[in-house]
């Protein structure tokens, strides 16, 4: 599949309390001007789909998903309060070696302009790795 | 090269970022099913070691991001010595590259960040 397919789209409005709680788990000091560069995918479990609905949704066996890769493009930036859309993709699904790859594309709009674009490579592997 | 900053990611860090990012899949946070899934026990989010590694960049002032890729290529498990490693590709262009590694060398995860050059 190389066409790129809307997959879901949500609404969220960024907690600043959220934001605190994530700054703390990843060991950074609280601030409301720095926006906790990877907080966007926490958006997506918060906002969007949980974990087992987002396998779910990718008939993924939870159990076996592996995080290939993860990455973020920052166009404008995001700050606690404010109201983002985010739409998610489906950028590409391939199977090799009895693995299945899922590439997501994630476009986090914020008054109609892309703010933040997430891409990550999600892999379903029957065997030994997990991150 | 920016100094390397060692860090361990407990297990309690782990519970901590599951509740606090929404990341609840239980191979991270249930030892029970952690096994069944065929691992020795939990294992650190990506996301995670992800999150230490952009700590990393800020401690050492690359900010603000424009981009930051990265591969995950090993699991981290608790009480696991890391290492964040970091240099300069291109300072002019604010492009660099961003390494964690576990004491014994094993790459966690490895990448890429830019710097907006603009907004500083």
């Amino acid at each position: 599949m190389k066409e790129k397919t809307e997959l879901y789209r949500y609404s969220y409005t960024i907690d600043p309390n959220r934001v605190r709680a994530f700054q703390q788990a990843v060991f950074e000091e609280n601030s409301n001007e720095q926006f906790p560069p990877t907080f966007p995918t926490a958006m997506d479990f918060h906002g969007g789909l949980p974990f087992q609905k987002l396998t779910e949704l990718l008939q993924f066996d939870p159990a076996c998903v592996l995080h290939g890769s993860q990455s973020y493009e920052y166009i404008s930036p995001l700050l606690p309060g404010d109201q983002i859309e985010a739409v998610v993709y489906m950028a590409g699904r391939t199977a090799k070696r009895g693995m299945t790859f899922a590439r997501l594309e994630t476009v986090y709009t914020k008054e109609n302009k892309p703010a933040v674009i997430s891409r990550s490579t999600l892999i379903e592997q029957k065997g030994d790795t997990h991150v | 090269m920016f100094n390397p900053i060692p860090w361990i990611i407990t297990a309690d860090d782990i519970r901590a970022y599951a509740e606090a990012s929404g990341d609840n899949n239980p191979i991270h946070t249930d030892p029970a099913y952690a096994k069944k899934a065929g691992l020795p026990g939990c294992i650190a989010h990506g996301m995670l070691v992800m999150a230490l590694g952009s700590r990393a960049l800020k401690e050492w002032g690359a900010v603000p991001l424009a981009s930051y890729d990265v591969r995950f290529q090993g699991m981290t498990f608790p009480d696991e010595p890391l290492v964040v490693k970091g240099s300069w590709i291109n300072e002019a262009e604010g492009k660099g590259s961003i390494i964690i590694e576990s004491e014994t060398g094993e790459v966690k995860m490895k990448g890429t960040f830019a710097v907006n050059r603009n907004e500083q």
